[in-house]
């Protein structure tokens, strides 16, 4: 089965015993008629996405749950900057990854822009700056259009209306470690810098910062050393009967 | 981390090299998977209660979630 979904993690070999036949992890979303019409695959085993990520994928846009990390903030430009975590329920454990989206809101008229812009414009630009072990790949967002501003001679990049950069986070086994050793939540700062214009005029760069106080919990881990040492957590579980039935079903061929 | 542990790009630590087949990271192009707008295939496994399940019977039309993972146990 694993083979006919062309999911087989290749490079895991053969004789490897018990680890052969593991998939890349990730899931498929079918329509009524069983046709795959979304799919999301992650490179390493250790990632995996929650259910609120098939449901966003399904409904085809990104919603905050109601216990989900959120701030917010606007200013005198009326453009309205978000920051919320989707996934896990909002709760941040060592291992499975999460989707941290800055939505930003802007009203009619406003753009803002992306890389390349020409000298003295400011593009928007994203970090991310949390404790120790706190990792996050760099930010998606959907594509931009093209915006010709007066005297400038290329079509310049923009994103107007209201637009989500999506970013995943997670926390490595140095993280895990703070987890475990008893740390509830973490604080991480979210800082977007962005120039806004309209058809006639750019206004001052911005900088803003969201502060997100994201829960954090335990990962279930089987009580073995070398998934132990992978996220630096002690979790009491008897995986020897899974192990067993592993290798008997692979020796057994 | 102790001499016997390694850690991954990710930042994972484990007890194996990160070189070893069983922690590799896939580079370059990454696109596992049948792809969108193709048909899933059927097939039937059993479930936590040894019950046979008929994929696509079994779903009866009804829109489905299929996730894959490297182990159930963590």
């Amino acid at each position: 089965m694993i083979r006919q979904y062309e999911v087989l993690n290749t490079i895991v070999q053969p004789d490897d015993v018990p680890f052969y036949g593991v998939p890349f992890p990730g899931f498929f979303l079918l329509d009524e008629d069983g046709v795959i019409v979304d799919k999301l695959f992650n490179r390493h085993f250790a990632h995996r996405d929650g259910v609120e990520a098939i449901l966003d994928s399904y409904a085809g846009r990104v919603l905050p749950g109601a216990g989900d990390p959120l701030t917010t903030a606007s200013e005198d430009d009326g453009i309205a900057v978000t920051a919320f975590v989707r996934g896990g329920a909002g709760v941040l454990r060592a291992g499975p990854r999460r989707r941290l989206i800055l939505r930003v809101a802007m009203p009619e008229g406003l753009h803002i822009y992306d890389d390349p812009v020409p000298d003295g414009m400011v593009a928007t630009s994203i970090t991310i700056d949390g404790p120790d072990g706190f990792r996050n790949d760099p930010a998606e967002c959907e594509p931009t259009h093209p915006f010709e501003l007066p005297g400038v001679t290329q079509p310049l990049q923009v994103w107007d209306g209201t637009v989500d950069f999506t970013m995943n986070v997670w926390a490595d086994s140095v993280l895990g470690k703070t987890i475990a050793d008893g740390a509830e939540s973490i604080e991480v700062d979210v800082t977007i810098r962005y120039q806004a214009c309209d058809n006639a005029q750019c206004f001052i760069p911005r900088t803003r910062t969201l502060r997100l106080e994201i829960p954090t919990g335990l990962s279930t881990r089987p009580n073995f050393s070398r998934a132990r040492a992978m996220v630096g957590e002690v979790v009491d579980m008897d995986s020897a009967t899974h192990m067993k039935r592993l290798i008997e079903r692979q020796t057994a061929d | 981390m102790t001499e016997d542990e390694f850690t991954d790009p990710y930042g994972f630590t484990g007890a194996l090299p990160v070189t070893s087949t069983q922690r590799m990271i896939p580079t370059g192009e990454f696109k596992p998977g049948l792809s969108i707008g193709q048909p899933a295939p059927d097939f039937e496994l059993p479930n936590h209660l040894g019950e046979t399940v008929s994929f696509h019977a079994d779903r009866d039309g009804a829109r489905a979630a299929l996730l894959f993972y490297r182990s159930a146990v963590w």
